[in-house]
């Protein structure tokens, strides 16, 4: 039997779901982050199925398809990532409930800091939209026997119609609801997988020493790197507009929370699922295959296909929260300077636009690339070059708006430059690992800089002090 | 009116916020302590998981007890940032509590 039609009636339901939800926006601001209104289970869904999307369960079973230890540090990299959002970023930023990442920057740092954010997010979110569209290509290769570019082509248009509809509301519920399927279906592939190889024990016996090596290439290194990496889409605009689109800040920590809880579960299924491949199935083309091939291995044609839609469709509404964020900011920061007049349904007309040309340079990056994790590591070590500032913005009052600006700008620059160039010195390694660079740059060139010429408009007053002490104002 | 060449210059709650953000900056000893916390996660999860991880009918087991690590780590960061109990600070005289928000609302001219 042919269950092809059944990822096609999967994918159609999702898209109306986006679309209705499409009904619940009528402004700019129900757009981009939802009016600020989301309780605890939409929050925590939303937070969860954003970062479930193709490098938590292609990528992560990609990497422990080559070393059992690679994907599982890919996989505990993001719990202790979450920790930072909920512990530096959640509760402050949700305390001022700005609406982008340029306007949290302009706040604390400036109008300069704030466009330069916006540049950088741009940059940044590129290669992680192109890599869910990737992902896409790869899941439609395996079980519909589409041509990567093909499978590409189809995901990047179906995602980008369906964002330009729904904006943030459709993005959330489709999140809440993609986060419980997900699980069940990461869990059924793993419990087939015991059932027919049996534990994990067991099949240690089949794959040589060196792959279950936790230092295996570089230990404590690669998983600080990988940490890095994915710390570096914390200044990203949708990860702003999650803690600004929760109810109260209790709602913004916890979610947080949640998902560092989710991403053990996550260490927990996914490397142990490339592990399986690699018993299953040892001469893939393509690590990032190593999931969907071992669901079409070893499950039956209809839970395999079901597996697959609930795979697209995970992939669609994590790759639509990477074109909503940098096009809310593109229309928020340069349209609105250009049209300070235009009325809220002619700015959320715009952001459709944008939202379609963000979509289609992430295609394009897709096509270029067409590898998962290269892609998005390539593009992220912008983004790992704003985490001094973004840090410093929520805990350090002495950081100045000069020295802010010039460690971002500085920072991004030695990180763009090296990746396309490494030097010799990282022969070896991976291009990423280069991102150390230009992050070390800027770390030194925001406290030097502060610590030279401190602002001191931010030093606490007696007010300040009474707040942080938790006494309410005289 | 706020005048300003970007949209959040010339938005009128952008000085409000402003003056929020410098309430709510964390201090930096504690942002530094959290920071810190999270690191030594981090590295001890590095030491600990290969020693329990997927080692037979246990796995389980070893799940809950990262999951248990997490969740004290996320408890203390969580009183140092003072919201134990995941509970906001008790509304201050200024602010009215939920209820007499909700009186003051029905008692509204529709």
């Amino acid at each position: 039997m042919n269950w092809e039609p059944l990822i096609w009636i999967y994918l159609i339901a999702i898209f109306g779901v986006g679309i209705f939800a499409g009904r619940f926006v009528k402004d700019f601001s129900d757009f981009t982050f939802g009016g600020g209104r989301l309780g605890k289970l939409m929050m925590s869904g939303t937070v969860i199925g954003t970062q479930w999307g193709g490098v938590t369960f292609l990528g992560i079973a990609g990497f422990a398809y080559t070393g059992f230890y690679q994907g599982a540090w890919y996989a505990l990299g993001p719990s202790a990532r979450f920790l930072l959002w909920a512990f530096l970023l959640a509760v402050v930023i949700r305390k001022v409930q700005p609406f982008t990442i340029s306007e949290w920057f302009a706040l604390r740092f400036g109008s300069k800091s704030g466009v330069l954010a916006t540049v950088l997010n741009s940059i940044a979110g590129i290669g992680l939209l192109g890599a869910q569209f990737v992902a896409f290509g790869s899941i439609a290769s395996t079980f519909m026997g589409w041509d990567l570019t093909t499978g590409i082509l189809i995901g990047a248009v179906v995602v980008i119609a369906y964002t330009a509809v729904g904006g943030f509301f459709g993005d959330v519920a489709i999140d809440t609801i993609q986060m419980f399927f997900t699980v069940a279906g990461a869990l059924t592939v793993l419990i087939a997988a015991v059932v027919k190889y049996g534990s994990m024990g067991t099949i240690r016996e089949d794959l040589p020493a060196d792959y279950f090596d936790p230092f295996e290439p570089f230990g404590l290194f690669f998983m600080l790197t990988i940490f890095m990496l994915w710390c570096a889409d914390l200044p990203l605009q949708y990860t702003l507009q999650r803690i600004s689109g929760a109810r109260t800040v209790k709602v913004a920590f916890t979610a947080a929370v949640l998902g560092g809880i989710s991403y053990l579960l996550v260490f927990y299924a996914s490397p142990a699922i490339g592990a399986y491949a690699r018993v299953a199935l040892p001469d893939l083309a393509s690590p990032d295959q190593a999931y969907p091939a071992l669901t079409q291995a070893i499950l039956p044609a209809g839970w395999a296909a079901f597996i697959a839609a609930v795979l697209l469709a995970e992939i669609m509404n994590t790759a639509d929260s990477y074109i909503l964020g940098p096009a809310s900011l593109l229309t928020n920061d340069l349209y609105r300077v250009w049209r300070p007049h235009a009325s809220s349904k002619q700015v959320l007309w715009v952001s459709r636009v944008f939202t379609l040309m963000f979509g289609l340079v992430g295609l394009y990056s897709a096509l270029q690339f067409q590898a998962i994790i290269d892609l998005i590591l390539t593009f992220l070590v912008i983004g790992w070059a704003m985490l001094p500032a973004y840090f410093a913005s929520t805990m350090w009052r002495r950081a100045s708006a000069n020295a802010a600006f010039a460690s971002m700008l500085v920072g991004a620059a030695i990180n763009g430059y090296l990746i396309t160039r490494p030097p010799a010195l990282f022969d070896g390694y991976e291009p990423y690992y280069t991102g150390w660079v230009g992050f070390s740059a800027a770390l030194v060139i925001l406290v030097v800089g502060s610590l030279l010429s401190p602002d001191r408009g931010w030093l606490p007053d007696e007010g300040d002090q009474r707040a942080l002490a938790g006494l309410p104002p005289q | 009116m706020a005048r300003g060449k970007f949209a959040w210059e010339r938005d009128p709650t952008f000085e409000g916020k402003r003056e929020q953000l410098r309430r709510s900056i964390l201090p930096t000893r504690t942002g530094l302590l959290l920071l810190a916390i999270s690191v030594v996660y981090l590295l001890l999860v590095f030491f600990i998981a290969p020693l329990i991880i997927h080692r037979g009918p246990l796995d389980i087991v070893s799940l809950i007890v990262l999951i248990a690590i997490f969740a004290g780590v996320a408890i203390l960061g969580a009183r140092l940032l003072g919201i134990t109990g995941f509970e906001l600070p008790e509304p201050t005289a200024e602010e009215p509590s939920k209820e007499e928000a909700a009186t003051a609302r029905e008692e509204r001219p529709k």
